[in-house]
C-alpha cells in the first residue's frame, strides 16, 4: 500500500534542501571577498528508506528524495602546505630587503652626502693646510672638515644602532626588548599558536558530533598561514580534524594545547635577541632557537640582528665602520704626535713657532674617543680633539726636524694628507676610500642578491596563491548558475507541491 | 591552465598585481627621468655603483693636485719674476764693475759707482724678501718673518731656514711630489758678522759679493780685487741662470701635470656620467612604451572583469 500524503514529504524535502542550498550560494556571495574565505558547496544525495519492496509501484516510494550529505570546503591541502613554504620564505626575504633598504639608505655613498664625501673634503683640507701651514682659514677649515666627517662617523653610526636596537633591542638596555620588532612579533606569533589550539579543541568537538566546522577550519587555516609568515612551521593534520603545529622536531601546537611558548632573551653583543622555546610550565625546551628559525618574519630579523659573517647584518656595517674611523684615526694621530704644532710665543703677539722636539713637547692627538683618549676610537665614539679644536695652531703641521722658526713647513700636514693614498694594515691593505668602496659593494651585493630572491619568492607565491585561490575562491558565474538551477528546482518542487495538493483534493471532493 | 577554476578573486588578483608590476616599472623611469641618474642604490647596479665611488675618488684627487698645482704655479711664477728682476741687478752690477775698471775712472767715480752698487744691493734684499700673498718664499719654511735683515750698517742677514732643508714640498700627482721653493740664502747669499767670532764677517753669494764690491769700491778702490769681484759675479750670474732654469722647468712640468690631469679628469667623468648618468633619448622613449603597456593593461584589465552572467540574467 502507497501513502498518499508521500509525494507531498518528498516535495517538502525538496524545498527545503533547495532553500538552504540557495542560503549556502548566499553565504558564498557574501563571503566572496572575505580573506581565507573557503567557497563552501552542498553534497547532495538520494535519500532511500532501506526497504526493497518486490511491488514496482511501492518501489517507487522507497526512494525518498535527496538530501544534504554534507557542506564541504574547497581546499586543496598540497596547495595549503606549498602556499605555507613559500610564505616563509617570501616574508623572510621581504624582512631582510626592507632592512637591507634602511641600511643602504643609511649608508647611501653614491650621493654627496656620505663619508666618503666628507673624506674627500677631509683630505683636500689637509693638503691645503699643507701649502699654507700658516694661513688661519686653512687651519680652520680643517677643524670644519674633521667636525664634519667625525659626525657622519657618529650619526651614520648611530642610525644604524638605531636601527639594530628597533628590530632585536641592545643587550645592554634590556628594557628595549619590549618594544623591539623581535619581541612583538614573537607576542604575535604565541598568540596566534595559542588560537590554533583553541580552534584545535573547537574543531574536535565539532568533528566528534559528525558536523563539519567549516567557519573555525578557515580561521585556523588563516592562522596557520599568518604563522607560517612568521616562522617556518611543518603542519600535520589529524583524523579527529586538530593540527599539529612543528617548529623542526619542536612541537609547538598539538591537540588542544599549546606545547612550545617562545620567549625573548637579551643576550650580547653579537645576537642581542635570544629566543627560547619552553613548554606550558617554563620549562627549556629548545634554549636558542636561532638556527631552528631560519626562514620567516623573525627569522629575517634574527638574521639581521645578529652578527653571521656570511649573511648581511647590520653588525658587519657597524663593525666595518669602526675599523674604518680607528684605522683613520691611528694614521692620523700617529702622525700628528711625531710632529711639531704651532705655540704663540710670547702668549698675545700674533707671532707663532714651532713647539719643538714631539718626544719632548708632544704634540695633542687629532681625533679622540667621547673621552678625550684614544683607547677606544670607533666610528660611534671619534671626534677631533678639543685641544685642537679650541686651538687650531695645535695641528702638527710641521715635520720634527724643522727648526722653531720654520712655520711655514707644511710637510707633516702633506703627510696626513697622504694618508689617502696609504695602503692600511688595519683596513686588509685597502686605502680608506678603497675600504668603503668595498663596504658599499659588499651591502650593495648582498642587497641585491635579497632583491632578486625576494622577486623569485613573489613570482612563486603569487603563483601558489593563485592555484589556491582559482581552487577554493568564489566564482560569481558558478554561484549564479547554482542558484538558478536551484531557483528552478524550488519551482519545480513547489509546483509537485502543488500537483500532489490537487490530487488529494480531488480525492477529498470525490469523497464530499 | 586548461579548466582552471577563474574565481572572481583570482581574476582581482592577477588582475592587480599586473596593473602593480606595470605602475612600479613607470614609477621607476619616472624616478630615472626625474633625477637624471641611472642608479640610485648600490644594491641596484653593483658595478656601477663601484665604479661611480672609484671615479668620484680619482675625481677628488685630481681636484687636489689641480689646486695644488695652481698654488704651486703661482708661486712659482713670482719667485720666476723675482729672479728676472734680480738677474737685471746682476748685469746692472757687472757694467758699473767694468765702467769701475775703466783707466779713466778716478776715485770720485769709484766712490759714486760704489753708491750705485749699494743701491742694487739694497733692491735685491727687497727682491728676496718678496711676498706671495702673505708668504715670504726666499725664507725657506720660515715664511712667517723677512727672511733678509739689516742687523747693523752695511750688513745684510739671512734668517730664513737654516738647517739645510728649506724645501717647502707640495704634492701633484699620486706619490709625486715637488720643491717649490730654492733657499734664500742659496739664491742671494748673505754678509754679516758672526755672533760666535766678532770681527769676522760671514759671507756668501751675491749679497756677499755685492757687498764687498761696495765696501772695495768706496775703499781700497784696488783695482785686482774689484776685478775678482766681477768673476765673482759672473758666477753669481750663473747661478741664478740655473735657479731660473729650474723654475723654468718646474713650471713647464706643472703644466704638463696639470694638463695629464685634466685629461684624466675628462675621462673619468666620462665613465661616471655613463654608468650614472640616464640616456634620457632611451629612458624617455621606454617611458612611452611603458605608458602604452600599462593603458593597454588598464584597458584589458577593464574589459576582462566587467562581463558577468549577472549582466544577462
Amino acid at each position: 500500500m502507497t501513502a498518499s500524503l508521500f509525494g507531498i514529504y518528498t516535495a517538502q524535502r525538496s524545498l527545503s534542501l533547495n532553500q538552504a542550498a540557495i542560503d549556502l550560494i548566499s553565504n558564498n556571495i557574501s563571503n566572496m571577498n572575505t580573506p581565507g574565505y573557503s567557497k563552501q558547496r552542498v553534497e547532495i544525495e538520494q535519500l532511500t528508506s532501506g526497504n526493497i519492496s518486490n511491488i514496482p509501484q511501492n518501489a517507487c516510494q522507497d526512494s525518498l528524495g535527496a538530501v544534504i550529505s554534507s557542506i564541504s570546503r574547497n581546499r586543496e591541502a598540497y596547495l595549503d602546505t606549498y602556499f605555507r613554504n613559500e610564505n616563509s620564505g617570501l616574508s623572510y626575504f621581504k624582512e631582510l630587503q626592507g632592512n637591507a633598504d634602511l641600511i643602504e639608505n643609511i649608508t647611501n655613498e653614491l650621493d654627496e652626502i656620505g663619508i666618503n664625501h666628507s673624506l674627500d673634503e677631509f683630505y683636500e683640507s689637509l693638503h691645503q693646510l699643507g701649502g699654507n701651514p700658516n694661513d688661519i682659514v686653512a687651519r680652520n677649515n680643517v677643524i670644519q672638515k674633521t667636525i664634519e666627517l667625525t659626525s657622519k662617523f657618529n650619526s651614520v653610526y648611530e642610525r644604524l644602532e638605531n636601527l639594530r636596537t628597533s628590530i632585536v633591542g641592545d643587550f645592554t638596555n634590556p628594557n628595549t626588548l619590549n618594544n623591539s620588532k623581535i619581541q612583538l612579533s614573537i607576542n604575535e606569533l604565541n598568540n596566534k599558536l595559542s588560537s590554533i589550539a583553541d580552534l584545535n579543541s573547537t574543531i574536535i568537538l565539532s568533528t566528534s558530533q559528525g558536523t563539519s566546522p567549516n567557519y573555525l577550519l578557515d580561521q585556523r587555516d588563516k592562522l596557520l598561514d599568518e604563522v607560517s609568515a612568521l616562522i617556518p612551521i611543518d603542519i600535520t593534520t589529524h583524523s579527529n580534524g586538530s593540527v599539529t603545529v612543528n617548529l623542526g622536531n619542536t612541537s609547538l601546537v598539538s591537540g588542544q594545547e599549546q606545547t612550545g611558548f617562545f620567549e625573548v632573551t637579551s643576550g650580547d653583543i653579537n645576537n642581542p635577541a635570544i629566543i627560547q622555546i619552553q613548554n606550558g610550565t617554563g620549562g627549556t625546551l629548545v634554549n636558542d632557537a636561532y638556527s631552528l628559525i631560519d626562514s620567516g618574519k623573525i627569522g629575517a630579523i634574527l638574521e639581521m640582528g645578529g652578527s653571521d659573517a656570511n649573511k648581511l647584518t647590520i653588525k658587519s656595517v657597524m663593525d666595518d665602520l669602526d675599523t674604518l674611523a680607528e684605522e683613520l684615526a691611528t694614521s692620523i694621530n700617529g702622525i700628528q704626535t711625531s710632529g711639531q704644532y704651532m705655540i704663540e710665543n710670547p702668549v698675545g703677539s700674533g707671532t707663532y713657532e714651532l713647539s719643538g722636539d714631539p718626544l719632548v713637547t708632544i704634540p695633542p692627538d687629532f681625533f679622540v674617543d667621547n673621552l678625550g683618549a684614544t683607547l677606544n676610537i670607533t666610528a660611534k665614539t671619534i671626534c677631533l680633539n678639543s685641544a685642537i679644536l679650541n686651538d687650531s695652531y695645535q695641528i702638527a703641521t710641521a715635520d720634527a726636524a724643522s727648526e722653531t722658526g720654520e712655520t711655514g713647513d707644511g710637510s707633516n700636514a702633506l703627510l696626513m694628507a697622504q694618508v689617502r693614498d696609504s695602503f692600511l694594515g688595519g683596513l686588509g691593505g685597502a686605502t680608506t676610500e678603497q675600504y668603503i668602496t668595498n663596504l658599499v659593494g659588499k651591502v650593495g651585493s648582498k642587497t641585491n642578491t635579497i632583491k632578486n630572491n625576494l622577486d623569485i619568492k613573489e613570482n612563486v607565491t603569487q603563483q601558489v596563491r593563485l592555484r589556491r585561490e582559482s581552487v577554493m575562491g568564489v566564482n560569481l558565474d558558478e554561484e549564479m548558475t547554482d542558484l538558478i538551477k536551484f531557483q528552478r528546482s524550488y519551482e519545480a518542487s513547489a509546483k509537485i507541491f502543488s500537483i500532489v495538493d490537487q490530487t488529494i483534493k480531488t480525492i477529498i471532493n470525490m469523497v464530499g | 591552465m586548461i579548466n582552471q577554476r577563474i574565481t572572481n578573486g583570482y581574476l582581482n588578483e592577477n588582475v592587480l598585481s599586473n596593473l602593480v608590476t606595470n605602475r612600479d616599472k613607470l614609477i621607476e623611469l619616472q624616478r630615472k627621468i626625474a633625477s637624471g641618474k641611472e642608479i640610485e642604490n648600490a644594491s641596484d647596479n653593483v658595478f656601477s655603483a663601484t665604479t661611480i665611488l672609484n671615479s668620484n675618488f680619482s675625481l677628488g684627487k685630481i681636484d687636489v693636485y689641480l689646486k695644488n698645482i695652481n698654488t704651486a704655479k703661482s708661486e712659482i711664477e713670482t719667485a720666476d719674476k723675482a729672479l728676472l728682476t734680480t738677474l737685471d741687478s746682476v748685469h746692472k752690477s757687472r757694467e758699473l764693475t767694468i765702467q769701475a775698471l775703466n783707466a779713466t775712472s778716478g776715485a770720485e767715480e769709484m766712490g759714486i759707482i760704489g753708491s750705485q752698487i749699494n743701491q742694487l744691493l739694497q733692491q735685491v734684499k727687497d727682491i728676496g724678501n718678496t711676498q706671495f700673498g702673505t708668504k715670504y718664499i726666499f725664507g725657506g719654511q720660515n715664511t712667517n718673518s723677512a727672511p733678509f735683515s739689516v742687523p747693523a750698517d752695511g750688513e745684510i742677514k739671512y734668517n730664513g731656514s737654516s738647517d739645510g732643508t728649506p724645501e717647502r714640498d707640495i704634492e701633484i700627482a699620486k706619490s709625486v711630489t715637488i720643491t717649490m721653493n730654492i733657499g734664500g740664502d742659496e739664491l742671494f747669499g748673505y754678509y754679516y758678522e758672526d755672533p760666535a767670532n766678532p770681527g769676522t764677517y760671514l759671507e756668501q753669494g751675491l749679497i756677499g759679493t755685492l757687498t764687498t764690491l761696495k765696501q772695495e769700491l768706496e775703499g781700497a778702490q784696488d783695482k785686482d780685487v774689484i776685478r775678482t769681484k766681477l768673476e765673482e759675479l759672473d758666477l753669481e750670474l750663473q747661478g741664478l741662470l740655473e735657479a731660473q732654469s729650474t723654475f723654468g722647468g718646474l713650471l713647464s712640468r706643472l703644466e704638463i701635470t696639470q694638463q695629464l690631469h685634466k685629461d684624466d679628469e675628462i675621462n673619468l667623468t666620462d665613465v661616471k656620467s655613463q654608468v650614472q648618468d640616464v640616456d634620457f633619448a632611451k629612458t624617455i622613449s621606454d617611458l612611452q612604451f611603458q605608458e602604452t603597456a600599462l593603458k593597454a593593461s588598464l584597458q584589458v584589465s577593464a574589459r576582462v572583469i566587467q562581463p558577468s552572467i549577472l549582466n544577462y540574467l
